[in-house]
């Protein structure tokens, strides 16, 4: 422990060198005139690390107990950044600030090959405990038995992806939160804001566990209530335009499930949608954000927000099986008012008042 | 050292994509972009067959598929007369659909609490911890496929393949079949390519129908580190130098991933930086050679 964060104290005090090397190159001293970089500025770095050590020394001297902890991301999108930024704003709201708990953050950058590599770095680095991002993540952090408690983040489907038996009694040392999307609420939504929509059209990657099974519960809930619905499968990012302009026509509504492929593209979606005056419906803030219709969500930051409160129980010792996973269930409308404007859908007064607005 | 003990595992796993990869590229001469669908195919092979009870069998029947999609790239690129790379794309794309079907329309399995065959090994031989049991598998598959490998390019088949690698006019006019010799050598680097994605699962624990993204890159820098530290020699060197430079890769990747001074999302850049600064080392080495032979030059003249 005492280790890991004089190594951070002092790759601080590395970076500072540089920058004080080219100040003093670039600028002319204006103590004595002649030399860009004196004796003078040496000794006070000299001193600035000698002080740094000190202070990194004395710090972990009178600090209880610090922590370390992984994060590991699947890749870089919207959502899952605002999952970590939340995650790591309530941790320091409840009170572990950076001198006693220090965040090593790792991205795969999409790359699955980098996952395994990252998770041995965490157990190598000795973590306190590590948080995973998406199900990728999780899994393979899981699947190396470390000992290492681990919080998930964004699975939709924790007991599908085998790394919880049961979400009310957590038997893998793993717990976390589950981010299933409320089809029924959302149904209900489009139901009170657009009720002239009868066939809806679906926009997904095949590739994402946790769309698919947003779609597959979307499907049996209008089977169930007599709406119709048209698919559009894309593969990746730059086919959703044309799976957008391929439901034009035969739909009166568009739904976007929680798909990272999909939602990279979505003002693209929501463009197309703009011009054909139907709405689109989204599964997240940000999607409504990037110009979708309107959603029942709850907010990534909120999501990221929770788990931290779960690992603050931990932290506080309750043990991790007596923590049980949660499907996050605490949602808020979200509406585009520049796109219900475009689309000619007028809002009430009293969805005005209960919903969150965006323009 | 975890870190270090991890990318030997994983390095030997994907060793055998390497060595798949070193057979179409450097063996048969021709780009193939099958391997980022075939990887993906057999892991998704493996993890259903894990699930359904017979992990090791899972490995062979992934070389197997792996196999058929090469032949199938290697069919489309000699029948039908379809341009190498686009045949590699198009069996690549037509897999993605095939992937999804073995998983039975999922995009995630999951191997967690399953009996893989790691699992089996660390009931079985609990003095080697499962650290050691990794190193066992990664070692023993990678020794394996290359003893095998280093026969067959020496059999009749094997030479044909090479020649036709080689000079494909000259072999075509010693009667020999090139067509053959083409989907045969295609076929097994992919059931290579295969088995490496099927061992990937096992140890992983899951399945995702992503798992072969950037899979050619990492097979590429493998094959050319390892030509690097090696050199391009004959075929039993160059499988060899495909293993080590694959172990290479992973541990300069988890250096990469060790640095803190960077900021994380600096990871695909300084992977990048680290793998061209050690493909460059040949040629920096050739033109110290050069520059020492001037200066000698200039002494003695």
């Amino acid at each position: 422990m005492l280790y890991a964060s004089v190594l951070v104290e002092r790759t601080d005090a590395f970076l500072r060198i540089p920058r004080w090397q080219t100040d003093g190159a670039l600028q002319p001293n204006t103590e004595d005139g002649k030399e860009g970089f004196s004796m003078k500025k040496l000794l006070a770095l000299v001193a600035a690390l000698i002080l740094t050590f000190a202070l990194a020394t004395f710090a972990n001297a009178e600090a209880p107990k610090t922590y370390k902890v992984g994060i590991v991301q699947m890749a870089d999108n919207g959502a899952f950044t605002d999952m970590r930024e939340g995650y790591i704003a309530r941790m320091r709201e409840l009170g572990y600030g950076e001198d006693v708990m220090t965040f090593d953050y790792r991205n795969a950058q999409g790359d699955m090959t980098n996952l395994a590599s990252i998770c041995q770095a965490m157990i190598d680095s000795k973590a306190d405990y590590v948080v995973t991002i998406a199900t990728p993540p999780s899994q393979a952090f899981l699947n190396m038995d470390s000992g290492i408690p681990m919080f998930f983040i964004s699975v939709s489907n924790p007991v599908g992806a085998g790394i919880i038996t049961d979400m009310a009694k957590p038997d893998k040392n793993a717990t976390g939160t589950s981010n299933a999307i409320p089809i029924a609420e959302m149904f209900k939504l489009s139901a009170q804001l657009t009720p002239d929509v009868k066939t809806y059209g679906l926009i997904y990657c095949t590739s994402e566990v946790n769309s698919v099974t947003t779609i597959n519960n979307a499907k049996a809930y209008m089977d169930q209530n007599g709406l119709k619905y048209e698919e559009a499968v894309v593969a990746n990012s730059g086919e959703v335009q044309q799976a957008a302009q391929s439901l034009i026509g035969r739909v009166d509504a568009i739904f976007v499930p929680n798909d990272s492929v999909v939602q990279a593209a979505l003002t693209v979606v929501a463009d197309v949608a703009k011009e054909a005056k139907i709405p689109v419906y989204g599964s997240s803030a940000v999607m409504v954000a990037s110009g979708a219709f309107a959603t029942i969500s709850i907010s990534d930051t909120e999501i990221g927000r929770m788990t931290a409160d779960m690992s603050d129980q931990y932290l506080k010792g309750t043990p991790i099986a007596e923590i049980p996973a949660v499907v996050v269930s605490d949602f808020t409308m979200v509406i585009n008012k520049t796109t219900a404007a475009a689309i000619g859908v007028t809002l009430s007064d009293d969805v005005l008042a209960q919903a969150k607005i965006l323009e | 050292m975890t870190l270090f003990v991890g990318s030997l595992q994983l390095g030997l796993m994907y060793g055998l994509l390497a060595m798949g990869v070193f057979i179409s590229f450097r063996i048969l001469n021709t780009p193939d972009l099958t391997a980022e669908g075939s990887f993906t195919l057999g892991v998704a092979v493996s993890a259903v067959v894990t699930v359904a009870g017979a992990p090791w069998l899972g490995l062979l029947v992934a070389f197997g598929c792996g196999m058929v999609a090469g032949a199938v790239t290697g069919l489309l690129q000699t029948k039908v007369g379809i341009h190498p790379i686009l045949a590699g794309i198009l069996t690549m794309s037509a897999l993605y659909t095939v992937n999804l079907a073995v998983m039975n329309a999922s995009s995630n399995v999951s191997l967690i609490g399953k009996e893989t065959l790691f699992q089996q090994l660390f009931a079985a031989l609990p003095g080697l911890g499962k650290d050691g049991v990794r190193l066992l598998v990664g070692l023993a598959l990678a020794l394996i496929t290359l003893m095998v490998l280093n026969w067959f390019f020496r059999t009749h088949a094997g030479l044909c393949i090479r020649a036709t690698g080689n000079n494909e006019a000259m072999v075509r006019s010693s009667s020999i079949n090139t067509t053959v010799m083409k989907i045969l050598g295609l076929a097994v680097s992919n059931g290579c390519i295969a088995l490496s994605g099927a061992v990937i699962a096992q140890v992983q624990g899951y399945a995702d129908i992503s798992s072969g993204i950037g899979i050619l890159v990492v097979g590429l820098a493998s094959v050319i580190i390892g030509e690097a530290v090696f050199g391009r020699r004959g075929v039993g060197v160059g499988l060899v130098s495909a293993i080590v430079g694959s172990v290479l890769y992973r541990i300069l990747i988890s250096l990469a991933l060790s640095t803190n001074i960077f900021p994380t999302y600096f990871l695909k850049l300084i992977s990048a930086v680290i793998v061209a600064v050690a493909l460059s080392l040949p040629t920096v080495k050739i033109e110290l050679q050069k520059r020492r032979i001037r200066r000698e030059g200039r002494t003695h003249a």
